[in-house]
Parts: C-alpha cells; structure tokens; sequence
C-alpha cells in the first residue's frame, strides 16, 4: 500500500536555506565522528590482509602473535562463529531471493583478491596490534588469477569461487532494433571504457565497540546502514537484539561505507575479549580493500532518423565484480534500466554482464550502475547530433522522455521530465563564451543530461518509521534511524517536522541513526534518506498534529481543522492562539499522546520480468542536465574546465543550500571521475594505495559550479521532493567528453580524460 | 594512525654539533628539517633510521642572505614558502621562487625546506609504497630488495629525480656547501647529483648541506614549468628550468635543465649549445627544444607513459624559451601560479558581495538568526 | 624514547611527557584531547589535519612536536572566543561550507592564516591558499564564498556572532 502525501500551498520553512541544526557543531569541531570516540580500558585492532590476489593458504599460524605480551586475541576464520555475511541489499528487507550474495568474514582457504582479510588482532596498543599482525605466519601458494572481465568468461578461465565466472547477467529486449538500425538515417557505434574509483571520503573507515549493559554489544561507528547490526548478529550468532549499532556523522560515505566495514571485526573483538575495542583504517588500507565503483566496458549502436530522434540502440554492457559479489547484480541492473538513458527510444536491446575477477571487489558508490552508462549514451547522443548538424540542445529536446512514456523495461513514467528546460537553463547558465587565450588552446563547450532513480527498487518493499514527540515546554524531539552523511539528512527532517507542527526550529533536537534507540528508517543510499525519512517524518508530524489539533479543538471549540500550528501556538482563523506548553497540558490530563511512531511505506511492486519489459522498477528518477566549457591545450592534451552548471529538477528543495551543495559536491566529484581519478590495478595488485597517486580534485583544479535547482513541483518525497544525493555526480564525464569534442574534435572513449589521452586522440603520440 | 617508528631524536643547536651527532650515529642516522619527506617515508618503512639529527634549531641554516648583483645565499633550512616568497628571489631568481611555490601544498611548503628538496628521495611507483604492499609484491632493490621491478634484469634503480628546484639551481648555476667531519666543500648543484635511484647524491652520508648559493643574477633570466597533474600536491611529472644571459638580444650563456626525466636532474646540454649567440626567435627555439628532448629517457615508473613525457618535455622547453623571449604564446595549465590563470569571469578582487552562494541564510537552528551585517 | 614536551597550543601551556616520535596529530588527539584536529592520510597528502604553527598552516601529520617547544600552535578549538564564533566559522555555518564537516577544521585554519596575511584576497588567491585541503563532499564552490562572506565581514567591523 501507499501512503498518500499531500503537499501544503504555503510552506514557511520548508523551501528555506536554513542553517543545519548540525553546522555549529562542524565548524567548531565539536561534532564526534567515529574515530575521536574513546573508552577506558580500550583496545586497539589492526587487520592482517591478503599480499596477494589470487592464492591457497596453506598455513596460518597464530602462535607467536598471540603469545606476544600486550596481545588480548588474535582471531582467524576458525574462531568466527558464523563465517559468512550476506552483502547484498543491506537494510531493513531481507526477502531478496536469487540475488543472495555472500563473502568471508575472514578467509578461509582461499584469498581472492589483494587486500583480503585474513585474521584481527585487539591489543593493548595500536603499536602491538600492528606488531602482533605482522607476527602472524601465513604460508600462500599463489595460484593462477583473472584480471579482466573478458578473461574471466573466456573458456578455460580460473574460476573465482566454485563457479563459473559470471555473476549475473541481465537482458532487456524491446521493439525490433535490427529493423531500425536498418532504417536509420545516421547510425553511430562506440566503444567507452569507464575505470575503476574509490569513494576516497576523507574520514577513513572507524569505529569503537563495547559490550554495554544486559550484554549488548554495541558499535559505534561511521556506516551509512545501521541495519548492519543484524548482520554482525548472524556473524557472532548472537541475538540480534544483542547488537546495536550507533551511527556517528560520517566524514563522507558516497558508497562506500554501504556495506560492512569495521563491524563485524569490532564485534568479533569485543564479543571475545570483554573489552571495548577501536578499528581505525589507515588510508592505504581503505584504498587497498574497500569495494569500489565498477569498472564497465560499454559498446553502443545508436539510430537516428533526420529529426535527430533515436530510433534504435544496441547495447552491451560488461562490468568488472572483482573478487566478491556485493551489490554487482543490483549495480548492473541500474545499469541495465538506464542504458538508453532519458529518451525515446522505441527499439533497445541491452545485455548485460558482470564478471568476477581477482580484481578489489566493487559495490556501491554515489550513481551505482546509473553512472558508467550516462558517459556512453550521453556521447553516443552528442555523436549522433554531430552527424546531422544538430545542437546539444535541439537534440536532447527531441528525444527526452515525457510523462506516460514507457521506458525499455516496461516501466511508465509518472512524473514531469524537465530535461528541455534543464538543457536550456544549463546552457545557458554557461554565460557568454570564454576567448581562447592562446592559437593553441581550443575553447568548446558540452553538454550531457542523466537520469538517477532515487529510492529502492520497488519489490524490496521499501519502508521508513519516525517518531516524533513534544516535551512538556513545548520543544521537539525527533527519533529517526537515518544515518547522516553529511548532506543534510537529519537537518531536513527537523524543517518538515517544523513545518508541519509549528515549531521554531531552534526548539528541535533530532536523534539520528542508532539501531536500537531511533526508530528504523533504512539506508543512507539510492538518494533515498530524504525521500523515506522525509516521508516518514511528514506522516509522523501529520498524525501527531491530528491529534493534538483534535484536544486544541475541544479546548477553542470549533473544528479541528479551521486550526493551525505556527510559532509554537495553535492559532485559530480568527486570530485566537493557544501556547503549545498549555495544549501539552492538557492533552496530558486527559490522556491524549503527545508523541507518535509512523511509518511510511514506498509504494512497491512486484519483480519484473526484465527480457519482457514488464514493468516498474524504481520508484521515480531524478533528471539533470549539466554543461561544461573547457579548454584543451592542444600541444599538450591538458584539459582545464573553465566553466560548469549543473541543473536538476529537484521535484521541491526542502532546504535549497543543501541541495545548492549536493549539486555542487557531486559535480566535482564527478569531474574528478571524469578527469582524473583511476585506481590503477596490474594483475590485482593496486598501485594506487595512497592520495599521491589516487587523484581527487582539489580547489585548484576545478571551477565553481553553477547549481541550477529548479523546482517542478512532481516528485514522490516530502512535499514533492527527489532524491538529489546521486543524481548530480552522473553527467560530468560526458559533458566534459562532449566539450573536448566541440573544442577540437577529438572524441575521448576512455575514462578518465588524462592529458596524455587527450593527446592521443589529437594524434600527438606516434 | 600509521606511527612513525621509535628513533632517538637530536636536536643539535649549531652544525658542528650537527656534523659531530651525524658522525657518531653512523649509518643508523639521518637528517630531518622539515620531515616532509622523512617523516611519510618512514611511516611506509622506506627509511628505517635509529637516529634522527634535527636541523630545525639551527640558527644559521636559515635565511637569505646577500642580493642579485652580488649572489645571493640561503640557508639549506630555509623553508620553501620563505624562499618563494623572498623579494630579491622572486625579482631576480623568478624560476627559483616559481619552483619553490610549486612544491606540493602550501601547508607542506611551510615545513619543508630547500634543502631538503635538494635532497629530496627518488620516486617510483613500486617504491613508494608501504611495508606491507612491498612485501607483498616482492622488494625492490631501493629497499629490501635486491630487484629492480619496473626494469627487471637491471642492475640499477631507476627511481626519479622528483626535486621542483634541483633543476633550477643547476641552470642558475647555484652552489652547495656541505659540512662533514673533514671540515667544509662547496660543489656546483650539478655536481650533487648522480644518475642512480638509490645513490642519488654524490653528498657522502655524513655530510650535511648548509646552504645553496646563487651567483649574481645580472645579465640572466630565468624561467621554470612544471607538468603534473593536478594544480596542487604532485611531483614533478616533468619539470624544465631554464636560464639564459643576454646581452642585448644575443644569448651569451644558456642552461636548460630537466627534472622528472631520469634519476638525476638533467642539462640539456645541446638546447643549451643550440641557443648559444642566437636571438630567442621561434626558429631558434624550435632547435632548441628538439634538442632537449634528446637527454630525455623517462621509464613509466611515475606518472604517464615515457612517449608524453618526452613530447612534452619539447613542448615544455619550447615555452619556457618562447616566455624568456617575450614570445609568450599563452602559459600552460599547470605551469606556475602566475601562469595558471583564475577562472573566467571570477572577480580580480572582491567586489564587495559574496557571489555564487545560495540567497541569504534566514534561519539558525542553534541560535540566533543571522546573516550578513548590515551594510551601512 | 620519552622526552618532556613544553608546548603552547591555542594560548595556554602543556606540559606533558612523550615518546618523540609521536607526531604532533598523535599528542594533540591522544595526549592532549584535541579531537578537534582530524586524519586523513597521515602522509601530507591531504591536508585534513592542518594546524597553524606560528600563525602558518603545517601538517600535524608529519610535524615532530620536539621541534615546535617554542612556537605558537593554534587548532580548530583555539579558534572561537568563547562561545563567539570566528568570523570564517560563522561564515562556514551560514553558507553551508561544512557539509560532512571532516575537512573543516583544517580548512578553516588554512583559511585563517590567508586572511591574517591577505585581507582582502582574490577567488584565485583563496583557491591557491586552500589547494592543500582536500575537501570530498562541498565541490569547494561554497567554501570559497565563505571565505571571502568572513574577509568581507572581518574588513568592515566586528560581525554579531552565532551564540
């Protein structure tokens, strides 16, 4: 069922860029991150991992490390009471069927990729722990790895696990593409290699664990899913009401801490030692062994007619799992439903396949399987336009998808698609064009437009709960299990709390992301926090409201709904007003609650049949359009951009500086995908382990960007909201590729656009 | 936290003292100024020493001292900023004070010396790497082991000379003096060098540089480019320094110095030559920067592959000659804090408001609402 | 190899006694209880736990504590006067700047030494000042405008600070 949700005519906070509740605390550094948590008595963990990607072992020792004076446990697979964890669909839904992925907690026989945990240390220092691990004595017989996706389906291929290589595959068929290909006017066919990328937040991965009173074993750490707990209970086979897990504000997660990080260690530690226990990764350690972003090779065949409007596209897709399975199936299907990206298209055929290799694993990161795609049909369509003498703008224009259209997988838009305008509102927030400043800088401009589904795919039956509460003076107290990362998430729900209750938002304390104290709400993934929490807020404070209004009413006299809340009153149309602290008496005498549980359920459905094209998969997308203007140095292949805007229709900004710096935030971290950031991997083994050789932009290194936020009015959050977490890191890449087009046409297929490949395809080298 | 392992610290007031500590610790010594590039080589396990011999405190290894007509002289402890901040540099040494502000990251430039980037240790990819991912991989000869893994079968260590100033000392024709137990030697900087990735610097390991010195700066010009990757952090994928002395138009002296390019800073000793009684016009800077490409044999053990990093090292000559000339023909994108243009349309100075910002904050949660004062 | 520390952080003296390889980062958050200084990569390359050192910002990452007994240190805690906040930290909480807030401290401190020495800097000085924070989450833009929103205020008269 869904819940319906309405939208009020007059917003008073919602809408307004208010500072977050969270603001002070982060420029005065009083906010507690996982890392700066403390406890006496406490111990220090350290992780011993796989040298190698691929090999046997043969032996594990532990003798020496644990005899080592100051060492409280070393633990090895042996000692994990239930050695598996299930890595897909983290969360609160467990139904989840074929799509079960597992890895070890600590390897058994087998290491697969370089990085691999192998066994923990606790002891008395972080010095000890380090000593303990490096004490531990592993014999490895290195066996015959796969580095590649197309290596790892050849025949004859070493298998990763016991089975073949491939791990899931996914196909949509719709309409006859080799007939309109065949009639096409203009058919482009490419090739684009998007690279392996690291989340790179700056917080590294961090956490204490303690056993607190009645024998729960608690976590505290930086995780965007605090549903984890159950996870870590199946782990240490303990009862899952045995396990809380506190999530503190996160230094960054984009992903990357969407699986399980430093918990099920922490647990494993505690649980067998008695003791509190501190897991902080060095930040090699987290380049070396967090799951990243998929690697994919895309090749697309693209139709057009004279209009400029795609008539067919043929497309396969190939990803790169890495060792484990994580979320690579879901990742694909991401993929798989955006490959044709935001149009028309009446023929498609896509195939998609994800491999496992020896690789580090992938999973999650900020675009999940929505991002490898935008750099391919965003070039393929520039490519096209190119062809028939089109603009960017024209193009994409014609081909956007409308409300009622149906998308290749049988899924019918239901929302407005503001791709024209925010095509045109991009563009031109460009301004006037940059002069080149020299003969051999080349000046051009791009564009590229995406669409990112915000909220879960609709048959995991996505459900988000609140509570919300008055004290007896009148502040407001809000419970909600909503992991804040860093974009605001705890901070709108305080605005549509206020907005639906009346009270000033200084009266509002909000308690965030802890499994057993906050009232479940999901994962901080999928753009989905603001849409579900949101929601689950509004409904809350709607049904809080409705009871209090209907004491306040008894109280005026008149009806319940001729009243409002503003300014911590109840006001009556003529003016009358009562204080919120006397409405809370009363309803204390006469047994009316002043605080509510709710919970919102996002509207779901049922698995689709993808080849068939049957139907719903996410609940709604984010559309965006961003433009670029750069300038190549066409000596040196060196590529500055000058100039960027990035538009999204937001559906209704609750809080338009947090959507302003979602926007910007994911634009650069795009850039930063799409210029210079690759975990660079030669036969498993990663190069790139540390921020000298891993590449994140810095303020030199990118322009400001120029957040269009436009408000449509249609969206399936609170008061009409999208999800605006993902959406913005989509576009960047292409819109780059597409600008160096126009600069100097030169077409870059591979990701990131160096210098030394812009040179390349300038025809500098060789 | 990765900790620095335990060492015994020195912290020597003069440097006699300096020299004498260096002495009794032997092998199991180093010097630490700034500790930029010790301190994170020693977390990876890439120098392993007992002893550290502190400069900090030294009084007189700081300092500029001297002015461009005479010659100038900086203590080997003067930190970068200080030294790209320096008048009489950035006036008649530009391409020293150009390196020197290009050296990694502002907050690193303050701590790190000039001498210590003199010094500073040969990169590669396989080295600079932690314990463990070494150990994993198998160790190379720079440490541990006794391979070479981006060339195997040599019987050298091909690590990079990654130093911003060394190639500009050379081409300005800079001296070192060096203080060790047998009294003091002063080398020309292009004498301090040697082309292995281990033994890098022909400085003997228990002396310490106390200073570098310029010759008078009359007569000469200077330029330095570096290509990285980003505007900010990164070595030297290529560095190129020149410095010529005209008379009139006519170029009397001419020094054109790679850096990034092998173990060892690199003379381009025939650009040099080629530009020698010439006048800096394109033809004669197109020879030139033919000519420099030639000393050029980078491996693809840094960053980007040895082919760009040739082209670009004609490239990158030809405009540093083309700036000297006046022939500007537009500054590269990483090339120079005074090369590397703003972003169009940004304000040259404040101009009074905030721009690009969302419209006024109204509401603060924590407290009082607030915003900009009032403008009166 | 213990040895007796006399450091000056933020006005006040500490005494304490430490193994000296501990770096600066080390004492200020284990022995000092200054957690406000936060780690990124431990190795310089990041700038996330940047800290003034006689009013320039430095890396207390690899920055021996030995060697600044005579120095002035200034951390993220040193920077408000009391409840009053720092211009740069009410600029930041208005604007935005700090979203996940884990580059902030080092931020605002880069950007405090900039202002003290630079008044009135241009977008591009501001940009080269903080080339040297990292900063995964803001895209930098609205870091930038409040950089300049504090160098306004600091010129014109004192601002009416967030209590």
């Amino acid at each position: 069922m869904t819940d319906a949700v309405a939208t009020r005519d007059a917003l008073r906070i919602v809408g307004q860029p208010v500072v977050r509740h969270d603001a002070r605390d982060k420029v005065v550094a009083a906010t507690a991150y996982a890392a700066d948590w403390a406890l006496p008595g406490m111990l220090h963990a350290a992780v011993l991992r796989s040298p190698y990607p691929s090999a046997r072992i043969v032996r594990l020792e532990t003798k020496r490390a644990t005899a080592m004076a100051g060492v409280a446990v070393v633990l090895t697979a042996k000692d994990v009471p239930r050695n598996t964890l299930a890595t897909d669909v983290p969360g609160q839904t467990t139904a989840v069927g074929p799509l079960r992925a597992t890895l070890h907690v600590l390897a058994e026989d087998r290491v697969r990729h370089q990085g691999e945990p192998v066994a923990l240390v606790a002891a008395e220092t972080l010095e000890l722990a380090r000593d303990a691990v490096e004490a531990i004595e592993v014999e490895y017989e290195v066996t015959p790895g796969v580095f590649t996706p197309e290596a790892a389906l050849a025949p004859g291929a070493p298998p990763v696990h016991g089975t073949g290589n491939l791990l899931a595959q996914w196909r949509i068929a719709r309409g006859d593409v080799a007939k309109a290909l065949a009639g096409a006017n203009v058919v482009v066919e490419g090739e684009y290699t998007t690279q392996l990328v690291d989340a790179a937040y700056l917080e590294p991965e961090s956490g204490v664990a303690w056993i607190d009173s009645d024998g729960v074993i608690t976590i505290r750490l930086s995780t965007q899913v605090i549903e984890h707990f159950r996870d870590v209970a199946e782990v240490l086979q303990v009862p899952q009401n045995r396990v809380r897990v506190i999530g503190t504000y996160l230094g960054g997660g984009f992903g990357g801490k969407e699986d399980v990080t430093v918990e099920a260690y922490l647990g494993l530690l505690t649980l067998k030692t008695g003791r509190p226990v501190k897991m902080v990764w060095t930040r090699q350690e987290s380049l070396l062994s967090r799951a990243k972003r998929h690697p994919y090779r895309l090749r697309y065949r693209t139709g057009a007619n004279a209009h400029g409007e795609i008539v067919a596209q043929q497309i396969e897709l190939l990803a790169d799992a890495g060792a484990y399975a994580y979320l690579s199936a879901l990742v694909l299907l991401y993929s798989t439903v955006t490959a044709a990206g935001p149009y028309r298209v009446p023929a498609v055929e896509v195939d998609a396949r994800v491999a496992y290799t020896n690789n580090p694993p992938t999973s999650a990161m900020r675009g999940f399987g929505a991002m490898q795609t935008v750099f391919a049909y965003e070039s393929q369509l520039d490519r096209v336009a190119r062809a028939l003498g089109m603009d960017p703008v024209a193009v994409r224009r014609v081909n956007a998808l409308r409300r009622g259209d149906t998308l290749p997988v049988g899924q019918v838009i239901e929302t407005h698609v503001a791709i024209p305008e925010l095509c045109e509102r991009a563009w031109a927030a460009l301004g006037p064009p940059t002069a080149a400043r020299a003969p051999h800088i080349k000046v051009g401009r791009g564009l590229a437009c995406n669409f990112q589904p915000y909220g879960r795919i609709v048959w995991l039956h996505d459900w988000a709960s609140a509570w919300v509460g008055f004290e007896m003076d009148g502040s407001l107290v809000i419970r909600c299990g909503c992991p804040d990362v860093g974009g605001g998430q705890a901070s709108s729900l305080c605005q549509i709390a206020a907005e639906v209750l009346g009270v000033t938002l200084t009266r509002i304390s909000v308690h965030v992301s802890d499994s057993a104290l906050t009232p479940l709400a999901g994962t901080t993934t999928a753009s989905r926090q603001l849409y579900m929490s949101g929601n689950a807020v509004l409904k809350t404070a709607r049904e809080l409201r409705a009871g209090l209004l209907g004491v306040a009413a008894a109280m005026l006299g008149g009806d319940a709904d001729d009243l409002d809340m503003d300014e911590d009153r109840v006001v009556t149309r003529d003016g009358r007003t009562l204080a919120i602290a006397g409405l809370l008496a009363e309803c204390a005498r006469v047994g009316v609650p002043r605080s509510h549980l709710g919970v919102y359920h996002a509207p779901a459905g049922e698995p689709v049949d993808l080849a068939t094209g049957s139907g719903k998969v996410f609940p709604d997308y984010t559309f965006g359009a961003h433009a670029a203007e750069v300038e190549v140095d066409t000596e040196t292949g060196l590529v500055r951009v000058l100039g960027y805007a990035a538009a999204h229709d937001v559906g209704r900004a609750i809080n338009p500086q947090s959507v302003e710096g979602q926007i910007q935030g994911g634009a650069v971290q795009g850039l930063g995908y799409g210029l210079m950031e690759e975990v660079v991997v030669e036969n498993g083994i990663n190069l790139t382990t540390s921020f000298a050789t891993y590449l994140i932009p810095t303020a030199a290194d990118v322009p400001d960007v120029r957040a269009v936020v436009v408000e449509s009015g249609e969206g399936l959050g609170p008061f009409n909201a999208r999800g605006i977490g993902e959406p913005p890191i989509g576009p960047p890449a292409a819109a780059i590729a597409n600008a160096i087009e126009a600069a100097t046409g030169a077409r870059i297929t591979r990701l990131p656009i160096t210098a030394e490949r812009v040179a390349r395809a300038l025809g500098l080298l060789d | 936290m990765i900790r620095l392992p335990a060492f015994e610290y020195l912290a020597p007031r003069t440097v006699g003292d300096a020299v004498k500590y260096l002495a009794d610790r032997g092998a199991d010594a180093m010097l630490v100024a700034g500790g930029t590039d010790l301190f994170p080589n020693m977390k990876r396990g890439q120098f392993e020493p007992k002893a550290l011999v502190g400069l900090r405190g030294i009084r007189e290894l700081s300092g500029v001292s001297g002015d461009g007509r005479a010659g100038l002289t900086i203590g080997a402890a003067t930190t970068l900023s200080a030294v790209a901040a320096h008048p009489e540099v950035a006036r008649r040494y530009p391409a020293l004070a150009t390196a020197a502000g290009l050296v990694s990251s502002p907050q690193l430039r303050n701590a790190a010396t000039l001498g210590g980037n003199v010094c500073v240790d040969t990169r590669c990819n396989w080295y600079n790497q932690s314990y463990e991912w070494r150990k994993a991989v198998g160790f190379c000869m720079k440490k541990d082991g006794d391979i070479c893994l981006v060339a195997p079968g040599s019987s050298r260590c091909w690590a990079v000379s990654s130093s911003d100033t060394a190639p500009v000392l050379w081409a300005l024709g800079a001296t070192a003096r060096l203080a060790g137990p047998a009294g003091e030697r002063t080398l020309p900087v292009s004498a301090l060098y040697q082309d292995d990735g281990i033994a890098y610097l022909a400085k003997r390991p228990d002396e310490i540089l106390t200073e570098l010195a310029l010759p008078a700066a009359d007569g000469w010009d200077s330029v330095y480019l570096k290509l990285r990757r980003r505007g900010s952090f990164d070595f030297p994928v290529l560095g190129v320094a020149v410095a010529v002395r005209r008379e009139g138009e006519v170029v009397r002296e001419a020094r054109v110095v790679l850096g990034a390019v092998a173990s060892t800073p690199r003379e381009a000793a025939a650009a040099s030559t080629a530009l020698v009684g010439q006048r800096l016009t394109s033809e004669s800077i197109t020879r030139a920067a033919e000519a420099a490409a030639g000393p050029a044999k980078p491996l693809d053990n840094t960053d980007f592959t040895h082919p760009y990093r040739k082209r670009l090292v004609r490239v990158y000559v030809a405009r540093a000659l083309a700036r000297l000339a006046g022939l500007d023909a537009g500054p590269s994108s990483f090339d120079g804090f005074e090369g590397r243009p703003g972003f169009p349309g940004e304000p040259r100075a404040l101009a009074g408001g905030v721009r690009g910002g969302s419209s006024p904050p109204r509401l603060n949660n924590q407290g009082a609402i607030s915003g900009p004062p009032p403008s009166t | 190899m213990n040895i007796r520390l006399s450091l000056t952080v933020n006005d006040e003296s500490r005494e304490l006694l430490v193994p000296v390889h501990k770096t600066l980062l080390e004492v200020l958050r284990e022995d000092l209880d200054l957690i406000g200084t936060k780690h990124g990569c431990e190795l310089g390359e990041c700038g996330t736990c940047t800290v003034l050192v006689d009013g320039a910002p430095v890396l207390s990452c690899i920055a021996l504590p030995a060697d600044l007994q005579d120095s002035d240190i200034t951390t993220v805690e040193g920077m408000a006067d009391g409840s009053r906040l720092h211009p740069l930290q009410q600029a930041f909480a208005e604007l935005g700047a700090a979203q996940c807030g884990y580059c902030t401290p080092g931020i605002l401190l880069t950007a405090k030494a900039l202002l003290a020495d630079d008044p009135t800097p241009t977008r591009q000085r501001i940009r080269e000042a903080l080339a040297g924070n990292l900063c995964r989450c803001t895209g930098y833009t609205k870091i930038l405008d409040a950089v300049e929103l504090a160098a306004l205020r600091m010129g014109q008269r004192p601002v009416r600070a967030m209590t």
